[in-house]
């Protein structure tokens, strides 16, 4: 199957859905103990995941996925969003659409991904360090 | 003429993605579906004889689009469409009446088998 020919759609939709993702989260920063904002990042996030990974751009899905298990993670917990949380979202998002530039400009190892991976990682285990993700199996959307 | 199809997805790209494998197969894509409720709601109108059903969409999320749709036609062949790590997830959906599931990202060779599974 030849993917190129959905590279254009891919990039369009994740930049609607990071837009999305930005708008919420300035919705968040607003008003820190909404639910709202994080389910709907969560999803936005979670279709770029799904889109990348069936493009082949495993860096980008990476990311994706490790923004995913830290939203799954605060729903879950269900407290208000800390700045620090807040601001490392936003630093995720403005990775997370480099990677996809680069991806669909074919330079996707050029994606410098390791200091924000650690670190929302590291954010995860912070927000929930016990039986952490409820579920067996990462993230999901119950 | 090829099986009847309602594809839902909230992204544009997969429903594209997954009607041309489909479609390229032979099946004819009779609509698609960006929300749980429009899915219900083709289902009930195009009565199709395959439905592809992503599990995270806004509004009504796929289990519960699969609830629905099985309340309305038992007999419904349904093939879920996920993501890596939704195993909880997809035994959900099966427990409500899908009857098999392809994780993304798709292989058209996956998919097509899948589908071959579902409608028997």
């Amino acid at each position: 199957m030849d993917l190129s020919q959905y590279a254009e759609l891919f990039l369009a939709e994740s930049r609607e859905h990071l837009n999305a993702c930005n708008q919420l989260l300035l919705d968040w920063e607003k008003d820190p103990g909404a639910p709202e904002p994080v389910s709907g990042i969560f999803r936005a996030v979670h279709t770029v995941k799904g889109m990348a990974a069936t493009m082949g751009y495993a860096r980008v899905a990476d990311l994706a996925h490790r923004m995913e298990n830290l939203l799954d993670r605060q729903r879950r917990g269900a407290v208000a969003a800390s700045d620090e949380l807040l601001q490392l979202l936003f630093r995720a998002t403005d990775a997370l659409e480099q990677a996809i530039d680069l991806s669909v400009a074919g330079r996707e190892r050029e994606a410098d991904l390791g200091e924000v991976l650690a670190d929302l990682d590291k954010a995860a285990a912070k927000v929930a360090p016990a039986a952490a993700a409820g579920r067996a199996g990462g993230p999901s959307d119950s | 003429m090829g099986h009847t199809v309602l594809v839902c997805d909230d992204a544009i790209f997969m429903r594209t993605m997954i009607s041309d494998i489909l479609a390229q197969a032979g099946f004819e894509i009779v609509g698609e579906a960006e929300t749980g409720t429009q899915a219900v709601e083709k289902y009930k109108q195009l009565k199709p004889e395959l439905v592809t059903m992503d599990i995270v969409m806004p509004d009504m999320g796929g289990i519960d689009a699969v609830r629905e749709i099985v309340k309305h036609d038992p007999d419904a062949k349904i093939l879920m469409c996920s993501a890596m790590g939704q195993q909880a997830l997809v035994v959900e959906a099966i427990q409500a009446g899908a009857k098999d599931f392809v994780v993304k990202p798709f292989q058209p060779s996956r998919v097509l088998e899948a589908v071959q599974r579902v409608l028997g």
